[in-house]
């Protein structure tokens, strides 16, 4: 029997001064270091204003990356399975809970709502019509392999039939982390299909094995298949 | 196919071990409440665990609620893992676990004594006990395995889901054994964030009543061990949806619950005639109440059903274990009771008839005769989940 293989349609994605999907790929492909920077929030212009002015930070970060798939591949939104790989979850929101805690004053039900690790992915489903499943993993520096490997299962047991891997952080509070180097907030999608022919771009169990044994992240994984694919 | 469910382990209010919470379970004994204030001075509550073990010496950097927790539901199949695992190249061992506060309560603990002194608790670690992989990184570390190792977060479906994925993992060829379930810890963010939402009872939860006002916080946590081995129980498929309505309400007429039901049973190749209960989510909220029952008469209309809730509290993110772990006592049983539903005999009228799983009417269909159950879980953000469960050959222990 032929080896199970998915593939990689396209993908994109979000990060303070990386705006578009043209300057976001260009930075994976020849990084250099990006400040962190609290206030930046993607336009998200596909999402209805009410609808983003609800969302969190983080479901901006995946929802501008997602609608911009959707629209360049003319996929329709609501027939997507989502898997999101987020290791730290709404932990901005989380820390601005812990200070009511800590004031004695009563929480926002709204920030409540918010702070749950698959917050983006209750907004993005609102924003897509979309009422199939959305499987939220977390794996410390495992998280992206473990997305990548709850994608592949979902398409290899004949579950999904496309994919959108959504992966985001945001910068962690330094109270959580002291001493820690604190890392810029990102959003990524990456939008996976059954692969029907060997192509080029097949991806195959042992590469998703291999990024979870060596904890890659989206970048990484995403920068080794280029080099992959330009010495095949 | 089904995956084998070769053993599980439970903690919660109810008891500290799987005989201990059928005991009480079928003898309809529910556990003493206890409390929590929340910002304002307001006491509600609680379904607390009181006997939780501490962890060993060598995994004192995994040290918080949740891992204690766990690790109450680790030692009860520790030597079925043992047996199940020898053997098998540790990278077929996977562990995948739900939970909604992972270890919460730890960094709960150090912002405060931070703001107030300026220090952090002599052990905390941020990535071993909060983090949300933690959870499952710290059992496989406890059993060896070097497979997939993740957390699911989808607040009440976790655990329902984590299941789903450790299926999946069998399904696929990628894993021989996972450890699945889920855990979730009290901590003051939930209970206050429920109590924000205005969804938290004064008394104990009271499903299905016209006299509900809303749920009561728990915590607990069961695991269990997932084969493809023949077993006394199998998790026979399950179905997911969003209902893509709400971040905080369910669609009031429970179109994302009876979609995720409709796929279990697909999922699983079962009728709906041949399912005999459904674990409700029942969370004697009004909106999940409501449309939870619509989806049930629409879906399953002949199941008898009944909430755990009254029993366990709602354990967020180890819900979906937890009540799992009740339909597996109710499959282990013999003559075969089913978990009761209670409450305070009032109905709300306004429900759409559904047959109760009441004290005098609780007995499944008998061995030989092929039933299934469900077992429902609804989150934040619509997230749906519910799972299909049917039995095995032989019993557990």
């Amino acid at each position: 029997m032929k080896p199970f293989s998915i593939s990689l349609v396209d993908w994109s994605g979000r990060a303070p001064q990386l705006d578009s999907k043209d300057a976001f790929s260009r930075w994976v492909h020849q990084p250099y270091p990006i400040e962190p920077d609290g206030s930046y929030k993607p336009a998200c212009t596909n999402v209805p204003a009410r609808l983003r002015g609800k969302s969190s930070t983080l479901s901006r970060l995946v929802m501008a990356p997602f609608f911009e798939l959707i629209e360049a591949h003319s996929l329709d939104a609501s027939a997507i399975d989502f898997v999101f790989a987020s290791r730290f979850g709404e932990i901005q929101i989380l820390e601005s809970l812990f200070h009511s805690i800590y004031s004695n004053e009563p929480l926002s039900p709204v920030d409540f709502c918010n702070s749950v690790h698959h917050t983006a992915t209750g907004y993005l489903s609102i924003a897509a019509k979309n009422m199939r499943i959305s499987r939220t993993v977390s794996a410390g520096p495992h998280t992206f392999a473990a997305g990548l490997l709850e994608s592949w299962q979902l398409l290899a047991n004949n579950i999904s039939d496309t994919v959108a891997l959504l992966v985001a952080d945001e910068t962690v509070p330094p109270f959580f982390v002291p001493g820690e180097k604190e890392r810029h907030s990102y959003g990524m999608v990456l939008l996976f299909t059954k692969a029907l022919l060997a192509k080029g771009d097949s991806i195959l169990l042992p590469d998703i094995l291999d990024a979870q044994h060596n904890a890659l992240s989206a970048t990484d994984w995403l920068r080794n298949r280029k080099a992959e694919v330009e010495n095949s | 196919m089904g995956c084998g469910i070769a053993d599980f382990g439970m903690l919660c209010a109810l008891g500290t071990s799987v005989s201990s919470c059928a005991t009480a379970l079928f003898s309809e004994r529910l556990p003493q409440l206890s409390h929590r204030t929340v910002v304002g001075g307001r006491r509600v509550p609680v379904f607390e665990v009181s006997d939780i073990p501490t962890l060993p010496m060598a995994f004192g950097n995994y040290d918080c609620r949740n891992n204690r927790l766990a690790f109450g539901c680790y030692r009860q199949i520790e030597h079925t893992v043992a047996r199940y695992i020898k053997g098998i190249d540790a990278k077929r061992v996977g562990v995948v676990l739900g939970s909604s506060t992972s270890g919460l309560d730890a960094s709960e603990a150090a912002f405060q004594l931070q703001k107030r002194t300026g220090a952090y608790p002599e052990k905390y670690s941020f990535h071993t006990q909060h983090a949300m992989g933690s959870l499952p990184r710290f059992i496989a570390a406890l059993c060896g395995a070097k497979g997939p190792v993740y957390t699911i977060s989808t607040a009440c479906s976790s655990a329902a889901k984590a299941m789903m994925s450790a299926k999946g993992l069998i399904d696929a060829n990628i894993c021989d054994v996972v450890i699945t379930g889920g855990v979730d810890a009290l901590c003051d963010l939930t209970v206050n964030g429920f109590a924000a939402l205005g969804q938290l009872s004064d008394s104990r939860t009271n499903p299905l009543s016209i006299n509900r006002c809303g749920l009561n916080i728990g915590e607990g946590g069961a695991l269990f061990v997932l084969t493809k081995e023949e077993s006394p129980i199998y998790l026979l498929g399950g179905g997911e949806s969003m209902d893509a309505y709400h971040m905080s309400a369910p669609h009031p007429e429970g179109v994302g619950a009876a979609l995720a039901m409709t796929r279990a049973l697909e999922n699983a190749g079962v009728s709906p005639e041949s399912v005999a209960y459904v674990n409700l989510h029942g969370t004697a909220t009004k909106a999940n109440d409501a449309m939870e029952i619509k989806a049930v008469h629409r879906v399953t209309p002949h199941a008898k059903v009944s909430s755990s809730k009254p029993f366990l509290g709602h354990c967020l993110g180890a819900a979906g274990a937890l009540e799992t772990a009740v339909c597996c006592i109710s499959l282990c049983d013999n003559p075969g009771r089913l978990p009761a539903h209670i409450f305070d005999g009032e109905l709300d009228p306004d429900l759409p008839p559904v047959p109760l799983a009441l004290p005098q009417n609780v007995e499944r269909p008998q061995n030989g005769e092929d039933y299934c159950y469900l077992c429902n879980s609804f989150a934040f953000g619509g997230n749906n989940c519910t799972l299909v469960l049917g039995p095995g050959k032989g019993g557990l222990r």
